[in-house]
């Protein structure tokens, strides 16, 4: 347990004056909880310090902080000892002095409120700036056309057979770069998924009706 | 001097006369199908009512499976005129065919309003699209069919000058999806109509000019390029969508998702998945990355209260991006069910204040966090 309250992260963060830093080391020199504590914040600000500029405004924060607290009582260089001495002895705990007043506590909240409203606004900016870019591609619409046409069951002809299959027409195999189709139905034959949702209508269940039966000449 | 004028005037009314002869096969088929969209568009068809005749159910889905069979088993050639009318516009467009007994049919076709917007893509080509034909069908779509809609047959009429057969296909909420009529001698779809829920027609095709039973051309068609393979390494679609590839089952409620194919381009792997519900089709082309803020042209469309790229014929081409994807559709489909389909696929939405918060908070974080 700490004796010196935020008189120890003012040490830390060297904001006191020499009879300040007096007072607390010879604190510190005869007790070991407040030497450790010490020496976590000073690790804690190392750390911190180490994160970047970013974090520089701790000291800051603890000014603010300090700011809004009430100066002890220091007494006077060979002054007497009376009740109004703020430092403890190294046998005696230090008054508690954690709790800030209500100014530093509006002080703290409207920077930590300003904190949140930067972050925020900085995110609702960095949000809006569009993903990470995909490679841009344009359509080749012609050839999805032609592909399009094999979807419907025919097939894009090379050039325009003469009547009577004059020599340089498709019809001599003369023009296109693709194979003679031999199949049914070119294009039709991949990935075919079952039928999604398909309903037969009384017809399709009419055994007069089958699919592929008898068929009947109205 | 005289006679100079009198033979210069007879010159010019002569190749006035080439001029219009030229252009009259095309302009009438327009105007055919013009005049036809506007009137359909007119006389819209109510919404059913009456119950179905099972009869005539029975006998149309018979005639649909005759006509998904003669599609395979009949050989023919002829010009399809094919037109769409869109929100924004309409396009129409030829589309020749060639069909083969037991071949696909080959397709060919341009915009009737001239090359297609270059819209070049990574291989840094640009033309004009693959427009595809509307008429042929197959027993997979004649099964999606059955799945989502009504088939009733509906009478007689003609078409293409030949006596036809005439079948409707009614939606489950009892409004007119679609018009076939089917050759009655070899069953073959000769027209199509194709309407909204409000019964506006968006799609017809119509074959102005066919022959049955022969193909022009004596050697073996080719395409103009190749078909897509499967996915790689016979991967799994769920194991694609473990890897966080999009490929919803369906679309739209009733869009099944029919096959998924894949190439590999300089910008990595395409995967095409093609989507549809018989009468519709739609293919959703995905590939990892994003659009570049610059999409030549493409221009900004709203779709369904999705902001999307859009680009011809007749804005049936729509690319978005997001979260790491590209996302491209392709539909032959009404605006509503185009609409649906994109609503159902993934779309950058707004990240809102606590989601950008979040997101910022994260990246500070990870400032600090040596793991992150």
């Amino acid at each position: 347990m700490s004796h010196l309250g935020r008189w120890l992260s003012a040490l830390v963060d060297g904001e006191l004056d020499d009879d300040e830093r007096d007072h607390v080391l010879n604190h510190l020199a005869g007790c070991a909880a407040c030497r450790q504590e010490a020496n976590a914040l000073r690790a804690l600000k190392r750390r911190m310090t180490a994160l970047g500029e970013g974090c520089g405004d701790v000291p800051i924060a603890g000014r603010l902080i300090e700011l809004s607290r009430r100066a002890p009582q220091l007494p006077q260089a060979g002054g007497p000892p009376g009740p109004a001495r703020a430092w403890p002895s190294p046998g005696r705990p230090a008054p508690w002095r954690a709790l800030p007043s209500r100014r530093g506590w509006t002080i703290a909240g409207g920077s930590a409120a300003a904190l949140v409203v930067a972050i925020g606004l900085a995110a609702f900016l960095l949000g809006g700036t569009p993903a990470p870019a995909e490679p841009k591609v344009t359509p080749a619409v012609d050839a999805y056309w032609i592909q399009h046409s094999y979807d419907t069951g025919q097939v894009p002809a090379a050039s325009i057979p003469s009547r009577g299959g004059a020599a340089g027409s498709p019809g001599r195999g003369a023009a296109g770069p693709g194979p003679a189709p031999t199949s049914a139905r070119p294009g039709q034959a991949p990935v075919t998924p079952a039928p999604a949702g398909a309903t037969a209508s009384p017809a399709a269940t009419s055994p007069a009706a089958g699919h592929g039966g008898p068929r009947r000449s109205p | 001097m005289a006679v100079l004028a009198v033979v210069l005037g007879i010159g010019s009314l002569v190749v006035l006369a080439v001029i219009v002869g030229s252009l009259a096969g095309h302009q009438r088929a327009v105007r055919v199908l013009s005049a036809r969209g506007t009137g359909a568009q007119l006389r819209r068809p109510a919404a059913r009512t009456a119950r179905f005749d099972p009869v005539a159910i029975a006998a149309g889905i018979g005639l649909m499976d005759a006509a998904a069979t003669a599609c395979q088993s009949v050989s023919y050639t002829g010009t399809q005129i094919v037109a769409w009318w869109g929100q924004d516009g309409s396009s129409t467009y030829l589309a020749q065919v060639w069909h083969r007994a037991d071949e696909p049919e080959f397709t060919q076709g341009g915009s009737d309003a001239g090359p297609a917007p270059a819209a070049s893509g990574d291989d840094g080509s640009a033309g004009t699209h693959a427009t595809p034909g509307v008429l042929d069908v197959s027993a997979r779509l004649v099964g999606l069919m059955r799945a989502n809609y009504w088939i009733e047959y509906s009478g007689n009429g003609t078409a293409s000058g030949r006596p036809a057969r005439i079948v409707s296909i009614w939606r489950r909420d009892g409004t007119l999806a679609a018009r076939y009529w089917l050759d009655r001698s070899s069953g073959l779809p000769l027209r199509r109509e194709l309407f909204d829920r409000a019964g506006r027609l968006v799609n017809e095709g119509a074959y102005i000019d066919i022959r049955i039973g022969a193909v022009d051309g004596d050697g073996t068609l080719v395409p103009g390029a190749p078909a897509w393979g499967p996915v790689p390494q016979a991967t799994t679609l769920a194991a694609l969508r473990k890897r966080g590839w999009p490929l919803p089952p369906a679309l739209a409620g009733d869009l099944a998702l029919v096959t998924v194919t894949s190439t590999a381009t300089r910008a990595g792997t395409v995967l095409d998945a093609s989507y549809s519900d018989g009468l519709s089709v739609i293919s959703v082309f995905v590939q990892r990355g994003e659009l570049p803020q610059e999409l030549p042209g493409w221009h900004r469309a709203d779709v369904g209260g999705w902001a999307v790229y859009a680009s011809g014929p007749g804005e049936r081409s729509l690319t978005w991006s997001a979260r790491g994807f590209v996302y491209t559709v392709i539909a032959d489909a009404p605006q509503e069910t185009v609409e649906r389909a994109v609503d159902g696929l993934p779309h950058e939405r707004g990240l809102g204040f606590w989601g950008r918060l979040t997101r910022g908070l994260r990246r500070i974080e990870s400032w600090f966090n040596p793991f992150g």
